[in-house]
């Protein structure tokens, strides 16, 4: 249980330092909007024609939005001396990666949710037929 | 420090806190350990509560615990005023009182300290100083590496001094300053080269003192007896040496050091520096 609590924390904590800033939201947003636009002008047609290019779009999301982020807390944190913090407590290494990639996982996911909501209409507001 | 924390495997020997092995079982350690490092290692976008809270999470310490825990600390360490204030906000003094209340947030049967009180204002100092002495009397056992031999005298019951890295005498206060416990010291500063002053006349003149010049243009006088001070300047300015100043020294621990050692506590710091910059 103790350790759940540690773990559940370093990912709020990771959520709240990192990935719901300003900029980071916006990136969020923007990047997977970017993606749905430009296969909507490749295409030249609807909104629905981009059902069949959604999978990848959602992988693509998730893979960028999580990769790129985690790097950065990261090493961040180990220029700022405050990883050392994490790697004193009584948690294993572990759970301590599954805690910091979970952070990155869910801003992932997050993203995911863009083209996802493009797709289902959504995009039919920015790009109307 | 770092072995003794966890993160650095010794090259030989073993270490045990609280009777577990730290290189065999260092997260079981880690539960009775509290680390204040010399540089901060708490995050600057979170406030001073929430610093105190995640660290007490860390420890897997409960929300209404936690909370508790970081105000009564707060509190007691007189940063209650800014706890809703970024870390990277506050004063390097504030910054260092944050860290260690965090090393304590879960009631670490050991706590160690690497120069707690280094480059922080006189408030900031004494309070940590009076913090730590209060921890001391409560039960926790406190390890404190400093290069502020006063400060060790003050604090610890126990001193280790090390030089080029190895230990070179370990006791207790009472003990280490038994050589200086009962010797007078003087200092006078003369006006001018303090290689003109004839040692050998003085030994005769004065069988029982002891001399030293410094380069810095002190003469360092020590006894057994009481020293006549009155004396000793008519001697010096018979023989045409001015004495600028003469100031009566109580010798201590560091006196003890530098005798034992050789070097001034001033070296090891630059050493230190220069660790730290390679």
């Amino acid at each position: 249980m103790k350790r759940w609590i540690a773990f559940w924390n370093i990912v709020l904590k990771d959520m709240r330092a990192y990935y719901l800033k300003p900029p980071n939201v916006s990136w969020g947003l923007l990047f997977p909007l970017a993606w749905a636009g430009m296969f909507l002008i490749r295409s030249g047609q609807d909104v629905h024609s981009l059902l069949s290019v959604l999978p990848g779009m959602i992988a693509l999301s998730v893979l960028f939005g999580t990769s790129s982020m985690l790097a950065v807390a990261v090493t961040f944190e180990k220029k700022a001396k405050v990883f050392e913090r994490l790697l004193l407590a009584p948690i294993s290494l572990a759970l301590l990666l599954l805690a910091k990639t979970s952070g990155a996982v869910f801003f992932g996911v997050f993203n995911a949710f863009v083209p996802f909501r493009f797709c289902s209409g959504g995009g039919s507001v920015i790009f109307p037929a | 420090m770092g072995a003794l924390s966890g993160p650095v495997r010794p090259d030989s020997g073993s270490i045990a806190v609280g009777g577990i092995d730290c290189s065999r079982k260092p997260k079981a350690a880690q539960h009775l350990i509290g680390l204040v490092p010399d540089e901060s290692n708490l995050y600057p976008e979170l406030t001073g509560f929430d610093n105190l809270c995640f660290s007490g999470a860390l420890y897997g310490m409960r929300k209404t615990r936690r909370q508790h825990r970081a105000e009564e600390l707060l509190e007691q360490f007189g940063l209650s005023g800014a706890a809703g204030r970024l870390f990277s906000g506050y004063s390097r003094g504030m910054k260092r009182r944050l860290v260690i209340a965090a090393a304590i947030m879960h009631r670490p049967a050991v706590l160690f300290l690497d120069e707690p009180t280094s480059g922080i204002d006189v408030e900031s100092s004494r309070l940590i100083r009076n913090l730590l002495s209060d921890l001391h009397r409560q039960g926790t056992t406190i390890f404190l590496a400093t290069h502020y031999i006063a400060e060790a005298e003050r604090l610890c019951d126990r001193i280790a001094f090390i030089a080029g890295g190895k230990i070179v005498r370990e006791d207790s206060v009472e003990r280490l300053l038994q050589p200086v416990l009962g010797r007078n010291a003087l200092s006078i500063v003369i006006s001018g080269d303090v290689s003109t002053v004839p040692y050998d006349a003085l030994r005769q003149a004065f069988p029982c003192l002891s001399f030293h010049g410094a380069p810095d243009g002190e003469l360092h006088i020590e006894s057994r007896e009481p020293i006549r001070a009155g004396a000793l300047m008519r001697f010096l300015e018979d023989r045409g040496i001015e004495v600028a100043e003469a100031k009566k020294k109580q010798l201590s621990l560091e006196d003890v050091f530098v005798d034992m050692t050789g070097i001034g506590a001033g070296v090891m710091q630059k050493e230190k520096e220069g660790r730290g910059r390679r």
